[in-house]
């Protein structure tokens, strides 16, 4: 039996933005764990660390409650406290940035490369870098690897912290090495439209003992730590999920594909990321930028309206939210803001049908006039 | 360990698994209408107008001070015998923290004098704690803090379900705060609620669960909403909706599973009251009084509670400490707080309601009844 998004009012759209189907092994892996009767910190917790460890190729998983805990604990582990500065990406989910609040530390906001590449310029954290700068946050966008390999070289060089934000990039890799494994340490995401989807859930990953032992203790719920562990139902759905996380990642790699050999030669948007880059990615999702941002709106109400087809925006930059303005003003970061007006993010799940490809590649097409 | 005699804090029942693999099964697994009706049932529940779920005892306690308005650089009195998530969650706001001494030799509970003694200037919050469901004088506090402008906060992480005149510990101050996580009386995996009477307290602890966005995604999946902002530094405190289905299935059966419990603990304290072992704190006596985790005793620290633990043990019903020695030092390190206090922490142990406890009750009361009576 397969369980598949979207039962009532799950479904609205026709052609949803994600879909999570979940098997009856999954099921049959939570209730084993609900009727086990631990809540945290138990054998099934323990046993889908070591799991994801193996596949990442890493010492160490410190599986958490969600991404940003992970993200806090990560930027504690790499000794972020008040008065320091970490360089981060503007073009994300905001959670990176508050991570670095939390610490009592000021982000300072880094531009995208372009719209062909919305990930961290390596050249402008090489200028935003200074005496200050305690680490360096990467994000690898959709799940295409930011150039980590350029940062780690230059944080070396510098003594500082690479830590790489791998919410969107599980199974990612960049020259035969997974993304998550660059870095002091990674934080990855198992949000509910993620990758490696439980609900709300996330993890550390390190190959140093010291950031995972002091993640370890920050993460109880008692003895000074923060509360931020995974119950043992999530952990059970997450290592259920994980024996199949490379099948889906390859269904998602042809899907992505598909939609570029049809969206190519379409005049009126840009493909970020290269094609050779598929293969390596997740394909967490996938993102078109419209050459013309006037037109970003009227195409999302095209697809809507007269396809059924949901989208989505991804991301607002961090430093243009009222929280942030109103705490650093004037920042102006002109490449993401142009690749944030310009994006458009369209269905990608591995069990898009082709007829559901073929309706949004169409529904494109027709609002670009190909 | 053998598989038989392994802690269980959480017994699900037929319907409790089936209330999750439906979730499961719709596909939609965060933030949707299980969670708005687990908040709404949650809220019915505790007789107050408004509670907000969150992802663990630590994350309600952070965001019930956040939403009364604490602040870095702000002091916090809590008592010094309380959950050490209450220091953390202090100091996580970067605020400062004093800790309040107990009633007596025997009280587990803060004394209002002494909560009052620390109030300063910078004091914004005093936070009274429900000790392992044992029911503390909030409306004194209540009435001696208004007065000088100090807000109550109720740690009721360890109180779901306990009473004081026909009122719910955890809704008389300002906020309270809920544990829905390991030993609590209403366990979904790891979990926490805010509670409150007041509709701005609970729509900035809503505001601040899920990162201060002006939408979720929920709403966003359902054209509600095409984009975001985010309007201050938040958090994510989410409960998913599977939790969210549990705790719904289970507070069904809530009312029953705190009534057991409280036999339990009736069937046990008058072998207690006998033991040499040890001693009962005050209050246990109390209607009100709701035992989660289990029955506090005090012990001292050598032969006695040695005999006591080494008969417990092998029947899985192991006397834990109150707070473990590293949640003690890290506590201490946070604010001393007075030695009376510390000298209770360290004889403060639970014989705890899990495992065989909940599953053979009368196992674990003829056990007590055997080292009462010294037999071998």
């Amino acid at each position: 039996m397969t369980a598949s998004l979207g039962a009532g009012e799950a479904r609205l759209p026709q052609i949803p933005l994600f879909d999570l189907v979940l098997t009856s092994e999954d099921l049959d892996a939570v209730a084993g764990a609900l009727r086990a009767g631990i809540a945290t910190l138990g054998p099934r917790t323990e046993a889908f660390e070591k799991a994801f460890a193996a596949h990442l190729g890493v010492r160490h998983v410190v599986a958490v409650s969600n991404c940003t805990s992970a993200l806090h604990l990560a930027c504690l582990a790499a000794g972020v406290g008040p008065g320091d500065e970490v360089l981060v990406p503007t073009y994300t989910f905001v959670a990176t940035a508050n991570a670095v609040l939390y610490c009592g530390a000021r982000p300072v906001f880094v531009d995208s490369i372009g719209r062909e590449n919305p990930s961290v310029d390596p050249s402008d954290v090489e200028r935003k870098i200074s005496s200050k700068t305690k680490a360096v946050m990467a994000v690898h966008f959709g799940g295409y690897p930011a150039p980590v390999d350029a940062l780690r070289e230059l944080c070396d060089e510098r003594g500082v912290a690479l830590i790489e934000d791998a919410a969107h990039a599980p199974s990612a890799e960049l020259a035969g090495r997974k993304l998550g494994t660059f870095g002091l340490v990674a934080t990855f995401s198992f949000f509910s439209n993620k990758v490696l989807a439980v609900g709300e859930g996330g993890a550390l990953v390190t190959n140093d003992d010291h950031v995972a032992a002091l993640a370890r203790k920050l993460r109880l719920p008692w003895a000074g730590g923060f509360g931020y562990v995974i119950d043992e139902a999530r952990s059970a759905l997450a290592l259920s999920r994980l024996e199949r996380l490379d099948r889906d990642v390859h269904a998602r790699r042809r899907v992505t594909s598909l939609y570029r050999q049809r969206l190519g030669e379409i005049e009126g948007i840009v493909l970020p990321f290269a094609r050779d880059e598929v293969d390596q990615s997740s394909c967490y999702v996938m993102p078109i930028m419209v050459r013309d941002p006037t037109r970003r709106d009227p195409l999302r109400r095209v697809m809507k309206e007269s396809y059924g087809i949901q989208t989505s925006l991804l991301y607002p930059p961090i430093h243009l939210f009222t929280a942030y303005r109103k705490r650093y003003p004037g920042v102006s970061l002109p490449r993401a803001e142009l690749a944030s007006r310009s994006e458009v993010t369209i269905p990608l799940f591995p069990q898009i049908t082709d007829a559901q490809l073929d309706r949004v590649v169409a529904a494109i097409a027709e609002e670009f006039g190909r | 360990m053998s598989e038989f005699i392994r802690p269980r804090d959480l017994l699900a029942s037929d319907a409790d698994v089936e209330a999750v693999l439906d979730c499961l099964r719709s596909g939609w697994l965060t933030m949707g209408p299980r969670t708005q009706e687990f908040d709404r049932a949650l809220a019915e529940w505790l007789g107050v107008s408004h509670a907000v779920t969150v992802s663990s005892a630590t994350a309600a306690l952070h965001l019930a001070l956040l939403a009364v308005g604490v602040e870095p650089g702000d002091h916090v009195v809590i008592p010094a015998v309380a959950p050490t998530a209450v220091a953390s969650a202090v100091s996580l706001i970067g605020a400062q923290v004093s800790r309040a001494d107990v009633g007596g030799a025997t009280d587990l509970l803060v004394d209002v004098e002494s909560v009052m003694a620390l109030v300063g200037q910078k004091t914004k919050a005093a936070v009274v704690s429900h000790v392992l469901g044992l029911v503390a004088d909030v409306e004194s506090l209540v009435r001696a803090c208004s007065d000088r402008g100090v807000v109550v906060i109720e740690d009721a992480t360890e109180a779901l379900g306990a009473k004081k005149g026909g009122r719910c510990a955890g809704t008389t101050g300002q906020a309270g705060a809920f544990s829905l996580g390991p030993g609590s009386q209403l366990v979904v995996g790891d979990g926490g609620v805010v509670a409150s009477s007041q509709v701005e307290i609970a729509d900035r602890a809503r505001l601040l669960r899920s990162h201060a966005m002006t939408s979720v995604t929920w709403d966003r999946h359902r054209g509600y909403a095409e984009t975001y902002d985010v309007l201050e530094i938040g958090f994510n405190y989410r409960l998913d909706e599977v939790r969210s289905a549990l705790g719904l299935s289970r507070l069904a059966t809530l009312h029953e599973g705190l009534e057991r419990r409280k036999r339990l603990a009736s069937a046990l304290i008058p072998l207690l009251e006998r033991s040499e072992s040890c001693l009962l704190p005050t209050g246990l006596s109390d209607a009100g009084w709701n035992p989660g985790r289990g029955i506090p005793v005090l012990v001292e620290p050598g032969a006695a509670r040695c005999d006591l633990v080494a008969r417990l043990e092998p029947a899985g019903l192991e006397l834990e400490p109150y707070l473990d020695p590293m949640s003690l030092e890290a506590l201490c390190q946070l604010a001393p707080g007075p030695e009376r206090a510390r000298d209770l922490l360290r004889r403060l142990y639970v014989i705890p309601f899990r495992g065989r406890a909940l599953t053979e009750p009368e196992t674990l009361a003829s056990l007590i009844g055997e080292i009462v009576n010294g037999e071998p």
